[in-house]
């Protein structure tokens, strides 16, 4: 895989940013301070899109018996990374989220938009949005999942929750054994 | 002399002083590009008493400039690897009545040492029969595949000068490999899991595992260290020196002599040429965009197997109407970049493939395939999983792809999962080629090479049949499950080989076995475009070897007062 992998590295969802981002425009994003206060008025979401994805990462990676979305602080480097790091994919990125939106709120006939159904009304159109509009929801999915787990020093895996959830050490340096099989080998 | 040209300050020397030169300097040679090739050009030519400038497009960067940031690229792009389908785009097609689209079919490193800075440094010599397989199996309908105008006894010294020069880490005695005539410098890196689930399962079906033969230090070596293991080695560069890249075997060396400057951030434009059909020299951008004339007596194009047909198709005069060193017409034709068969196993205990060098163990029982399967070509088998924890977003099909019933697997999906990846050879077709798009340029107003290309259909049989095997090598090895079904030619990728083929025939090849152009005769060609065949993958090995070697015949030449 890693050789097509590599070709295809810019190819999906957040990714496809990479390609497009205007240099001038960068701002050093390297140090950006994971403290943001939970006030802080955000970079390029409006108040209602960034209430719109926090209820919707953390049914993606909801905090359970383990940290989610929202320890991660997934909305918070979804908007800082739009407002910096991929500026370019601005345009792309809301016109995703207004069509998850709409899709939506034509869920119920009274037209009751995403934060108005229940709980179990939502995870139901997060399941009927990955059936009838993949590309809508590996789109979103793939930013809030950028968010879990690149580095913390871009906003978001906040305390490297995501890194801990899958088992990554950023430790520079290994010695075998490395996994389970190659114990006795070393 | 000069200090390092981009380090003014550097606090660190990295590098001994440069000798440099004017572009009114003659020099003996220019080599365009620094790569595996490049490099190793550098360091022979100047060796060997000849003054020579290395034009390189990108910069020249150092282990202080790497890291293992996903978004690194986003935040310095100026250091950046490879080439930046923004300024420099392609275009790609399937056949000559489709019209070509954006496309980022040609992959390459884009800095000093080229793609040997940030690849995977698979080092496996071309079996025997590679270099002879018209002869001795024929030319399937379709094909262009020829014999080789050298044969691997003439390489082999030439293998063993890049496994002892650059450090090769590796062992003796894989019974698939061809003769050699010394071990290895250094021990096989240590095996990993997926090497040892490889292991279990080639042998439960009778075939030979052996350590693999990387270009990464398993133990320091000439002055650098041996691999640390940080993992996520694909597509990154080595901090610590141990990846044995051009940047840092050939081209230090190549500076230390005295007699070779390397020119980062010279993007070559033309070859020039004279009124009576031999090089001058070679018109490049600076990094300020001014175009520089460097006189030389001779030009060696290392570029890759696009650049270097790219730039000889631009160098076009009256006198070269299609293109420089193309009276054959065969420049930018035969394009191959081999194929892949991969295929997902998920098992019960952790692998973490993310720690060390990405592969530890190779099998290559199938380089030649029995006869009765009616296939052509062959190639090799490795386990692998070199992702880091970006690709912990991953999924299984069938199971949840998010929610808490997500998050219970995650963990799972990153670090008991690998990949058998077949690595196999690709058939040249007379169709298949790269040229100068018409319309698009890139940011320097040249234009952007083209893709023309589809797959021999016997290749489409090698991947279904290298995925199945695949498939029962997972099984035996103990997944519990697999999934997914690549098979196939890749249809681009960073191996751009045989686009300007080695071959003893004017008429259908474009250098002769010194790696001579044909048509001009102080122009020489020495990188992947040489290829004849594209082996059975991983083709940087015999790039350097072919390297080593055209670095004896010119030199040869040159004595012989024939350039």
């Amino acid at each position: 895989m890693q050789r097509r992998e590599f070709v295809e590295s810019v190819a999906a969802g957040f990714a496809s940013a990479l390609a497009a981002v205007s240099w001038s425009q960068l701002t050093a994003a390297s140090a950006f301070a994971a403290a943001v206060p939970e006030t802080a008025p955000y970079e390029f979401l409006s108040p209602d899109q960034a209430k719109l994805l926090d209820v919707f990462t953390a049914h993606l990676v909801p905090t359970d018996d383990t940290p989610g979305a929202r320890e991660a602080k997934v909305v918070r480097f979804i908007d800082h990374g739009l407002a910096t790091l991929f500026k370019d994919y601005q345009k792309e990125f809301t016109e995703s989220l207004t069509a998850f939106a709409d899709f939506a709120s034509h869920y119920r006939p009274d037209g009751a938009t995403f934060l108005e159904l229940s709980t179990r009304e939502q995870i139901d159109v997060i399941h009927e949005l990955e059936r009838l509009k993949p590309e809508i929801f590996w789109d979103l999915r793939g930013v809030t999942m950028t968010g879990m787990f690149s580095h913390p020093e871009h906003g978001g895996n906040f305390g490297k929750v995501g890194w801990k959830l899958i088992g990554f050490q950023d430790q520079y340096s290994w010695a075998p054994p490395f996994g389970y099989y190659d114990r006795g080998r070393e | 002399m000069s200090g390092h040209p981009h380090h003014p300050s550097e606090p660190i020397r990295l590098l001994p002083p440069m000798r440099t030169y004017a572009p009114t300097d003659e020099v003996d040679f220019v080599v365009v590009g620094s790569g595996a090739a490049g490099g190793v050009m550098a360091r022979e030519l100047s060796r060997k008493g000849f003054s020579a400038v290395v034009l390189e497009q990108g910069p020249w960067l150092t282990e202080r400039d790497f890291s293992h940031d996903e978004f690194w690229d986003l935040l310095h792009p100026e250091k950046r690897l490879t080439n930046d389908r923004k300024n420099q785009p392609g275009t790609s097609r399937k056949t000559d009545k489709d019209e070509a689209r954006l496309s980022g079919w040609n992959n390459y490193g884009r800095v000093v040492g080229g793609g040997s800075v940030h690849f995977t440094a698979n080092y496996w010599r071309f079996p025997e029969l590679e270099f002879e397989q018209a002869k001795r199996f024929g030319v399937p309908d379709g094909s262009t595949i020829a014999d080789w105008p050298i044969r691997y006894a003439d390489l082999e010294p030439y293998y063993t000068k890049v496994e002892w020069d650059i450090g090769v880490s590796g062992l003796a005695g894989n019974p698939f490999e061809p003769p050699r005539s010394k071990p290895f410098p250094l021990p096989p890196l240590p095996i990993k899991s997926e090497g040892v689930l490889l292991e279990r399962g080639a042998k439960k079906l009778g075939m030979h595992p052996w350590a693999a033969p990387m270009a990464i230090l398993s133990r320091p070596y000439r002055g650098r260290s041996g691999c640390v293991a940080c993992g996520i080695c694909i597509g990154n560069a080595c901090e610590v020196r141990a990846k044995s890249s051009s940047l840092v075997t050939m081209v230090p060396e190549a500076v230390a002599t005295g007699r070779c400057e390397i020119r980062p951030l010279s993007y070559v434009r033309k070859v020039e040429t004279n009124a009576s059909g031999r090089v001058t020299g070679v018109t490049y951008f600076d990094k300020d965009k001014k175009e520089v004339l460097q006189l030389a007596k001779a030009v060696i194009l290392s570029a890759n197997g696009c650049e270097t047909p790219k730039l000889l198709l631009m160098s076009a005069t009256s006198a070269f109407p299609d293109g420089l060193a193309n009276s054959s017409g065969q420049v930018g034709r035969n394009i191959m970049f081999n194929g892949s068969a991969l295929r997902d196993g998920l098992f019960e205990h952790e692998i973490n493939g993310w720690k060390g060098a990405v592969v530890s163990r190779v099998v290559w029982d199938t380089f030649e395939l029995p006869s009765s399967l009616g296939l052509y070509g062959g190639g090799g088998f490795d386990f692998r999983c070199g992702y880091g924890p970006m690709a912990g977003d991953g999924t299984w099909p069938g199971e949840p792809t998010w929610g808490s019933a997500w998050k219970k697997r995650a963990r799972d999906y990153f670090t008991k999962r690998l990949s058998v990846y077949g690595h196999m050879s690709s058939l040249p077709t007379p169709n298949n080629r790269m040229d100068l798009d018409p319309k698009l340029k890139d940011a320097w107003g040249l234009p952007a090479p083209r893709l023309t290309f589809t797959g021999h259909p016997n290749d489409f049989k090698l991947g279904e049949w290298f995925g199945k095997r695949g498939e029962e090598l997972l099984g035996a090895a103990g997944a519990l499950s697999i999934a997914g079904e690549y098979g196939g030619p890749d249809g681009g990728g960073p191996h751009l080989l045989g686009t300007c083929r080695m071959g003893n025939d004017p008429g259908t090849s474009v250098v002769n076995a010194d790696h001579r152009t044909h048509d001009v005769p102080n122009l020489f060609i020495v990188d992947g475009s040489n290829f004849v065949t594209s082996g059975r993958g991983q083709p940087t090995m015999t790039i350097q070897a072919l390297a080593f070697r055209a670095a004896d015949r010119i030199t040869a030449l040159v004595k012989a007062k024939s350039i």
